[in-house]
């Protein structure tokens, strides 16, 4: 069955995927935690993989990354099984939140140790990443940043065509935040990597993500192009930030406006709602679409 | 063995071997052997006194080796099982079986290597290699390969490095004391058991054969046996732990 399985595969996915997952299931004493998931992460792109806590993102990463054995479906990593597969371990970088390495080793004896067995340009790297003066450090002495940063010049090391970070930004302040998904766009830009990067903070990943897979309670709720997902929640619905939020909940009184904080939440035609409030001497400070967030919330209708 | 895989070897190797530990483990051992002439000086013992200067805790060298492989398996490999960092190596390109033989060839093999090149060339210069230093040699060999067996058996199942120390050192001290006693008691009442209870301690068998050899010669057959089931134990142990390790999740 796999291998009929496989060989179509290679025909027809391959090429186009560099994640395939059919109906995997994993199961903790008896409980269902992913309970027969199915998506495809497409070849150079930055996939999001957005739930709550809990709802089985790092479950699936330990899956794709050959940490955890899977108790059913299939699942195909650059076309193989990644369970004990040293050969994807050459091809695929995976970060994790928290740099799993010994505390006690500097970063640059890290660093070169993986060098030693993977055969990168570390120097270049650490220099591109601003951190030569780091080089002597303890790694339980780096801030949750600069972990990360190691983390993704290792993984850099073996110049993979897949990279998977399981909430890489979780103990990040916004700064680090910012730069580490500066960086995801511009490795994804140069390196042609396709990157699939699970969190439960949509709005950051919002700015980085071209496909985004929903997981809830173990279940894919949504996957797909951003554009195609925001579409498929079929939202006409518009924030607007105004200068006067009493005077805009007035005139947009026929549209049922929602306050939302200093916001409006409104349903129409963008281009009719803020023809109204111009015509009416309401000056619109912001105005955007729905977001990701919001999308997320209608397909779990929280 | 390709560049890369001896690269992880070297990797492993270097975390548990890091400078200084083999500039200070070697000449240990080698001066732990100093005690041997010094028992051996007392004329009519020299038999009896190798046997006493070979029972771990008391020769240094044995000792030695065993605490190191205890700490390279327990609060080296175990430490990385229960912190998570294991993961770092589980992501480099290496199947879990080359991983399990490298991690067991560090751990176990290397300490073991050095204390038997030590010990056989101490006794070829010394000029007492005889077929008693070459029992001893396999006594503590299997005692040793038991004993590691039953740790890394334990670090793999239980998880935990205090846990996994205090299992360990419980069974097997429980097994070396009550082995010991029921041994010497055994010699006198009921020597036909020792098959069955050699393995557990048998020190108290050669050390009777070297007070009489003649008179205790046939309990070398027990020491044999005892050998034996130490290896088949060791053997056990190693497969159950090696095949847990296979499967294990991170």
């Amino acid at each position: 069955m796999r291998k009929k399985y496989n060989k179509k595969l290679s025909k027809s996915f391959l090429t186009v995927y560099d994640i395939e997952v059919k109906g995997l299931i994993k199961a903790y004493s008896k409980k269902r935690v992913l309970d027969g998931i199915s998506f495809t992460v497409v070849k150079g792109s930055i996939t999001g993989f957005i739930g709550p806590n809990g709802a089985g993102k790092t479950t699936t990463i330990k899956i794709l990354s050959g940490l955890l054995r899977r108790d059913g479906g299939e699942v195909y990593v650059l076309g193989e099984d990644p369970w004990d597969n040293p050969r994807l371990k050459e091809r695929v970088s995976v970060i994790f939140t928290k740099l799993p390495y010994p505390v006690n080793d500097t970063v640059e004896e890290y660093l070169n140790d993986l060098n030693s067995v993977f055969r990168g340009d570390v120097r270049k790297l650490v220099k591109d990443f601003n951190l030569t003066e780091h080089l002597k450090k303890r790694i339980g002495q780096l801030s949750s940043g600069q972990a990360q940063k190691i983390q993704l010049i290792a993984s850099l090391l073996k110049n993979p065509e897949l990279i998977i970070a399981d909430e890489p930004t979780e103990n990040l302040d916004p700064k680090a935040r910012i730069e580490f998904y500066d960086l995801v766009k511009r490795l994804n830009k140069e390196f042609n990597a396709t990157f699939f990067i699970s969190s439960h903070i949509i709005t950051e990943l919002e700015r980085v993500i071209d496909h985004v897979i929903f997981i809830s309670n173990g279940r894919v709720i949504a996957e797909g192009e951003l554009g195609k997902i925001e579409a498929m929640a079929d939202s006409d619905e518009v924030v607007i930030l105004t200068n006067d939020k009493e005077r805009a909940l007035e005139v947009l009184k026929e549209f049922n406006p929602i306050a939302d904080g200093q916001y409006i939440r409104v349903k129409g035609k963008m281009r009719v709602i803020l023809d109204l409030l111009d015509d009416n001497g309401v000056e619109v400070l912001s105005v955007r679409k729905v977001s990701l967030e919001d999308v997320f919330k209608k397909f779990t209708n929280i | 063995m390709s560049s890369r895989s001896l690269q992880i070897f070297k990797l492993l190797f270097k975390e548990r071997y890091k400078d200084p530990t083999l500039q200070l483990i070697i000449p240990t051992i080698i001066s732990g052997y100093l005690f041997v002439p010094a028992f051996l000086i007392r004329g009519d013992f020299l038999s009896y006194a190798l046997v006493v200067g070979s029972i771990p805790l008391i020769s240094i060298p044995e000792s030695v080796t065993f605490s190191i492989a205890l700490r390279n398996i327990i609060f080296v490999f175990g430490d990385h099982m229960n912190s998570g960092s294991i993961v770092s190596f589980l992501m480099l390109p290496i199947k879990r079986t080359t991983f399990f033989l490298f991690t067991y060839t560090c751990d176990v093999l290397t300490p073991y290597t050095i204390w038997i090149i030590t010990y056989l060339w101490y006794f070829y210069e010394f000029n007492y290699l005889n077929s008693l230093v070459i029992t001893l040699a396999l006594i503590f060999t299997s005692g040793y390969f038991f004993s590691t067996s039953v740790v890394l058996f334990y670090t793999i199942i239980l998880r935990s490095s205090g846990a996994s120390t205090l299992a360990s050192l419980f069974t097997l001290g429980s097994i070396f004391i009550v082995g010991g006693f029921g041994n010497y008691e055994l010699i006198t009442s009921s020597p036909s058991a020792l098959s069955f209870t050699a393995f557990m301690n048998p020190y108290p068998l050669v050390l009777a054969y070297s007070i009489k050899p003649t008179y205790f010669s046939p309990l070398l057959n027990y020491v044999n046996s005892g050998i034996i089931t130490d290896f088949a134990l060791a053997l056990i142990l190693l497969l159950i732990s090696f095949l847990r390790f296979k499967v294990m999740e991170f």
